[in-house]
């Protein structure tokens, strides 16, 4: 039912109640009971005057940003599915534009910015009817940056702003894997590879067609890429998801009208990737203020021998501070992080012809625990986790890549091209084989059954 | 006041940073004392000087708190017309045009919001409006401008839906000529006005006959129109393809003519986007026109692109959430219902599994969609889905067990019982049991969510045996709790101990031996406070009622009488008195008529005593009998008034010094609370020997405050009680309060009249309270206050009046006869003169000037409270 909003106050006790920032330790039966069925980002928060529903929250940088997105009102249901509610999504992406535009304030300066946040409401949702959610549009909108106008197309929404000077486009393949490595007989390791094409392209050709091709350098020994998503700027693309056991790496064709500002073009993952590209086992005992540990990486032969950076980072959570460490490596070097709370063993540009590399320590640390914010409350006795860091240049592991030569523009143009291909670590996890490990499993068995069926 | 301060723009700048606090902090109101803000704030439109950031600000101000900034229903046209002047202005001038875009803003907003949709303004502002949008169509640099006069125009066509019908063609046409990005607003004003035409039809025709004709005539044109929109979905930002498809719906609807499959193109491409709202939107029309639109094949790539979503390493969690919701829509499956099921492939049943790379949220969602891939397990043989099913609880699980994170539990417990709701076989209860021991033992403090799990699944299947199979277990594991954990955790123990007991199935004896331990080492586990007692108390009261005395007479009795007699907190043994007195003297069926079970500490007193009292008539409680003749005497002993600072001023700045009239005096007089402190003493006069759960309770009178009942468990024959009753009167007037008793003698209650409660006119006599003007000199105190009264009765309408009587004594006599309570209030005495200042409670005076003559003398009275001239004989 309606009811009238609440006083700004009540109602940021209440969200902040809700959201559990209040009272968080106690067991409040009308919030924490089993029986609530969760709809996040989505809220319902209960004030004096009554029940919100439904309230989208977005955290950004300690900062709660909300809005109460309007139910409408030919629904037979007082409480509808959050599907039949347009302003959910798009208060959600509402949001994540203002996180944008306020993130280069600090938040202790977003109220001083309030003026700046109106016209910014104003032009992105005028009377709280959201017409655009990107923040760089939005801004240019805002502030009615001067642009000239297509002579015979019309000018999208989202392009209020032509680009002027010289004629660049830029495209950058980021793969990233991540992956996490048990090294436990009943826990399998898990590990994903995907990537995104971003692009900025400045073209002083209005509402210019760009056409790419996702190509690969050697097809047959590529892992294909799956599961593509795309910018809604594209107009076409291969997008077909592959069918189950289809392994064929074939190219992706991509036209799209790119915005003035940076963008990402499209996400993909690579689906086929037999293991991780730097195998590791991490063996660590932990014996009253004294560590002993080892770690061997094994390099996938698959994967370019040539890193901007690999490192692997050892916290120690929980414990005290590192009071001193006793470490052979046969590659690389060793050192203490500033906070003497992780080991970082720094590998190297390339690994040896071997493609191992070993690691062997003994780490003792001080008794007095020193808590940080940043402890794993997990990471306790010998549960324990090293990280892995590093990045290859001008390589991707699936063997994606821009194919710069089948570049088109539409119209025609000279244009200066920037391609970038990189190979990144995003989160990768090696546990302690000694301790228990964060992960929930299926029995292998049943995995296999389902595999075979 | 801006004229001012425009002037001064250092205080202007002031005045705007108090605003903008004020504005967030909240408490918006407080800007607008002056009812004329808005007049105010059209004079700052005008002013060249003032900045466009500050205009904007304001103009902000009063779009949203227009009613308290002086916006009226009568003054809206001359505001609106203002605004529309200034509106001018600032174009001609061609500058802040910001300012100009918010001036049509707030207008519209004005107008809507105080429904002047049908009057003249309205069409003045449509037609400036309607102006801006036909003028320099494909210029850019009026973008702003006419986007916002689109805006504006589409909120008065959404508020009144018809009103820019007739201005459809020549919109349309805009539309079609227009090529800068603005187009989207065009194109979102020209389909409002059409669907709005099209759904609803019968509230335009009303108003213009021509619509039906109209949409019968031009349905080619309405057809070219649509999909030339559709043709140009590409150019349009999230927001603005929403509401413009949002309207498209409505119209495909209601007009039959147009195929739902206008959409189709639109679908098929952003089926595979990473735009959540965009998503949304698909997923949105598939609801509406399922099966219409998208082929079985396209509907489920459709799914299959959701489920791939879900795993998606590029996307955030927040959106993978929102792909849980549009999975969850799209089976028709509402996750606290548990009939449905997902209808996918074997294989993909695994996309629902919780990954370690999912946070918790995202793990809870997946277990959620996860239990509605299989049918209900109950009947299920090989038990893989029931392995598939735990193994995915195992993330949270671990973490809840080696972090015990509250988080973590809260989403461990939902997904439990989510599982539960759908699959309650046997096999799962036996793990579920198996799981909550190991939590509780430890983590003792995750007993509330446990105990709220094993009540959500009575609540469930109430006939299932589940409910107590757990309990047991918990209560087993509570009762053989390591001394020194008992004593850590006690309170979250005493909780399984409250339901278990309620429990005929569960023994007792562990439980009273558990609480013989809390109570005998109370000191050291919670120095013997009140709310240990009171919850071991509660357990003992549900024991009582639920187990009876027959088995456990002795140790419940042991642990009451040990509690009675040694317990530090006295409430405590009181009430342990209550229930050794119960047990020792009656039945069990008495003891069950008495009290009620608890099932929560903190409703403990009101069950446990009240239900026997007045005003609380508990189901089953015989009738109350009236006594002719009283068995109890009242009688009252002592009154002491006191007065003192009201607890809501205590924090406040509450000096005398300020005080300078009469005025300002009675207000900090209002501050404070004067309370006739009153000690009784109650007794029996007469048979039986004792009588339980005593209530003496007060009738309402019209000059004091209600008083609070007082409550007595039991009353001995031979014994006096003394109790505290705190008066408050209202007016300063004697009165006798009507006071009765209830209590209980053998399983029937009984009523009886006491001695009213007299306050006399001598129990409201006190010397002035607070000091007036001076400190310690309450002669000139009383001089102060006998001249502002004296000023007072001058004024129309005064309550102080003055009065003069004699009375037949010499001073001296007249002061040796005057009562104790008038002596305490003498300010200053001579041979001559003898001077009182009388305060009569609440906050009313009685101040006299008694001055000899030969045989007699004079009293000169001045008074607020006219009635006390009536009594003040008798003191005298």
């Amino acid at each position: 039912a309606y009811i009238s909003l609440p006083s700004p106050t009540e109602f940021s006790n209440a969200l902040l109640f809700e959201l559990g920032f209040k009272d968080e330790e106690k067991f409040i039966q009308s919030r924490d009971t089993c029986q609530k069925v969760e709809r996040k980002p989505v809220f319902e928060v209960t004030t004096p005057a009554g029940t919100v529903w439904p309230v989208v929250v977005v955290e950004q940088r300690g900062l709660l940003f909300c809005c109460l997105p309007l139910v409408p009102d030919n629904l037979t249901t007082s409480r509808p599915d959050l599907i039949q509610i347009p302003g959910v999504s798009l208060g959600f992406s509402l949001l994540c534009g203002l996180t944008d535009f306020l993130r280069q304030c600090p938040p202790s300066e977003v109220a001083q910015r309030s003026g700046d946040l109106h016209l910014y409401l104003n032009t992105a949702a005028p009377f709280g009817r959201i017409s655009d959610v990107n923040c760089d549009t939005v801004m240019a909108k805002m502030y009615n940056k001067p642009s000239y106008l297509p002579r015979a197309q019309k000018q999208p929404s989202w392009k209020p702003v032509l680009h002027k000077g010289k004629n660049i486009l830029y495209l950058a393949l980021t793969e990233n894997i991540r992956a996490i490595q048990f090294n436990k007989e009943n826990t399998a390791d898990t590990f994903d590879l995907y990537g995104s094409v971003s692009c900025k392209s400045d073209l002083e050709v209005a509402l210019s067609d760009v056409t790419i091709n996702l190509s690969y350098n050697s097809p047959e020994s590529a892992i294909p890429m799956d599961n593509l998503l795309i910018h809604p700027c594209v107009q076409s693309a291969d997008c077909s998801m592959l069918q189950r056991g289809e392994t064929k790496a074939a190219p992706r064709r991509i036209r799209f009208t790119p915005p003035t500002e940076m963008f990402t073009l499209c996400h993909y993952t690579a689906s086929g990737l037999k293991g991780p590209p730097i195998k590791a086992v991490y063996d660590m005992k932990m014996t009253d203020n004294r560590a002993s540990l080892t770690i061997q990486l094994t390099l996938s032969d698959k994967v370019k021998n040539a890193f901007e950076y690999c490192e692997m980072q050892i916290p120690f959570h929980n414990r005290g501070i590192i009071s001193s460490q006793d470490s052979s490596v046969s590659q690389g070097n060793t050192l203490i992080s500033p906070d003497k709370k992780i080991l970082v063993w720094n590998i190297g540009q390339k690994f040896p012809k071997s493609l191992n590399a070993n690691l062997e320590a003994t780490v003792v640390f001080t008794d007095a625990k020193s808590p940080s914010s940043f402890d794993d409350p997990f990471c306790t006795d010998q549960n324990a986790y090293a990280q892995l860091f590093f990045k290859i240049p001008d390589f991707t592991h699936s063997g994606c890549c821009i194919d710069s030569k089948s570049i088109q523009v539409s119209p025609s143009t000279k244009f200066k091209l920037n391609t970038v291909h990189e190979y990144l670590s995003a989160e990768y996890k090696i546990w302690n084989c000694n301790g228990d490990v964060l992960s929930s499993s299926v029995p292998k068995a049943l995995l296999k059954q389902m595999a075979d069926m | 006041m801006y004229e001012l301060l425009i002037h001064k723009m250092s205080e202007w700048e002031d005045f705007l940073n108090k605003s903008r606090q004020i504005v967030s902090s909240g408490t918006c109101e407080k800007l607008f004392d002056d009812n004329y803000y808005v007049f105010d704030v059209i004079k700052l439109l005008y002013k060249e000087t003032a900045d466009e950031k500050t205009k904007l600000e304001q103009l902000v101000l009063i779009e949203e708190f227009s009613q308290q900034a002086g916006v009226q229903s009568s003054n809206i046209d001359q505001i609106v017309e203002s605004l529309l002047d200034v509106f001018h202005q600032l174009i001609k001038r061609g500058r802040d045009v910001n300012v100009s875009c918010q001036i049509l803003t707030t207008l519209t907003t004005i107008l809507v919001l105080y429904d002047q949709l049908e009057t003249e303004t309205c069409q003045s502002v449509v037609q400036t409006l309607l102006a801006i949008v036909c003028n320099g169509i494909n210029m850019t640099e009026n973008r702003p401008l006419r986007s916002t006069a689109c805006q504006c125009l589409l909120q008065l066509e959404d508020s009144k839906a018809g009103l820019l019908w007739k201005e459809k063609d020549s919109l349309i046409k805009l539309m079609r000529q227009e090529r800068t990005s603005v187009y989207e607003d065009y194109v979102m004003l020209v389909t409002q006005i059409l669907q709005n035409g099209i759904s609803a039809p019968d509230d335009i025709r009303s108003e213009d006959r021509e619509v039906d004709r109209v949409v019968a005539h031009d349905s080619s044109e309405y057809r070219q129109l649509v999909s030339q929109i559709m043709d140009n979905t590409s150019l349009f930002s999230q927001g603005g393809l929403w509401h413009i498809v949002l309207d498209l719906v409505n119209i495909v609807k209601n007009y039959h003519e147009i195929s739902a499959t206008i959409f189709k193109p639109m679908m098929l491409h952003h089926m595979s986007t990473f735009d959540t709202p965009l998503l949304h939107l698909v997923v949105f029309i598939q609801n509406e026109f399922e099966k219409e639109v998208l082929t079985d094949i396209e509907e489920r790539q459709l799914q299959n692109r959701i489920l791939a979503g879900l795993n998606h390493p590029s996307l955030t969690p927040a959106q993978r959430l929102f792909y849980c919701h549009w999975i969850e829509s799209l089976s028709n499956v509402q996750l606290d219902k548990h009939e449905s099921c997902i209808r996918i492939k074997d294989d993909q049943q695994l996309v629902f599994f919780p990954s370690a790379f999912d946070p918790i949220d995202c793990q809870l969602a997946k277990l959620a969609l996860l239990n509605f891939c299989f049918p209900s397990l109950v009947k299920e043989e090989n038990g893989q889905a029931a392995a598939m099913l735990l193994g995915g609880v195992g993330y949270l699980h671990k973490l809840v067990w080696h972090t015990g994170s509250q988080r973590a539990a809260k989403a461990l417990f939902r997904a439990l019982f989510s599982m539960y709701r759908r699959h309650c076989s046997k096999s799962f209860s036996q793990d579920i049991n198996r799981f909550l021991r190991g939590l509780i033992s430890g983590f003792p403090f995750f007993i509330p969510q446990a105990l709220d799990f094993i009540e959500s699944l009575r609540e469930m299947t109430p006939e299932s045996p589940v409910y107590l199979e757990i309990l047991q277990l918990l209560h087993q594991q509570v009762i053989n709790t390591p001394q020194q954990q008992a004593a850590q955790y006690c309170y979250f123990y005493l909780q399984v101990l409250k339901r278990a007991s309620l429990q005929s199935e569960i023994v007792p004896q562990g439980t009273v031996r558990f609480l013989s331990y809390l109570a005998e080492n109370s000191l050291s586990v919670d120095e013997g406070s009140w709310k240990l007692g009171i919850a071991i108390l509660s357990v003992c009261q549900n024991i009582l009622v639920c187990h009876g005395t027959r088995d456990l007479y002795v140790e419940m009795g042991d642990l009451l009488f040990y509690l009675m007699t040694h317990y530090r907190d006295t409430d405590i043994r009181d009430k342990a008195r209550f229930y050794y007195m119960l047990i020792t003297s009656a039945t069990d069926e008495k003891i069950c008529m008495i009290i009620q079970p608890t099932t929560d500490s903190h409703f403990f007193h009101t069950e446990a005593i009240s239900t026997l009292l007045p005003n609380n008539k508990a189901k089953g409680h015989s009738n109350v009998k009236e006594l002719e003749k009283s068995i109890l005497s009242l009688e009252k002993l002592k009154v002491q008034a006191e007065t003192y600072l009201d607890d809501q001023y205590q924090d406040a700045d509450n000096t005398s010094s300020s005080i300078c009239d009469l005025k300002t005096y009675y207000s900090v007089l209002k501050k404070y609370k004067t309370v006739l402190k009153t000690v009784h003493r109650l007794r029996m006069t007469g048979s039986p020997q004792e009588v339980l759960a005593l209530c003496v309770y007060f009738e309402e009178d019209p000059n004091c405050q209600p008083l609070k009942e007082i409550r007595f468990s039991k009353i001995d024959a031979q014994v006096n009680y003394e109790f505290d009753v705190d008066i408050v009167p209202k007016i300063p007037l004697s009165t006798r309060i009507v006071t009765r008793c209830e209590f209980v003698d053998d399983n029937q209650t009984f009523r009886c009249q006491l001695a009213d409660t007299a306050i006399s006119t001598e129990d409201l006599i006190m010397p002035l309270p607070i000091e007036i003007v001076s400190t310690g000199d309450r002669e000139k105190d009383f001089h102060t206050l006998w001249d502002w009264m004296e000023e007072d009765t001058k004024k129309d309408g005064s309550s102080c009046v003055e009065s003069v009587t004699t009375v037949q004594k010499s001073l001296e006599d007249f002061l040796s006869s005057v009562r104790p309570c008038l002596k305490c209030c003498q300010i200053s005495a001579s041979a001559k003169c003898v001077k009182y200042g009388i305060f009569l409670p609440p906050s009313y005076h009685l101040l006299m000037k008694v001055t000899s003559q030969r045989d007699y003398v004079v009293v000169r009275l001045m008074t607020d409270f006219y009635q006390s001239l009536l009594y003040i004989r008798e003191v005298v």
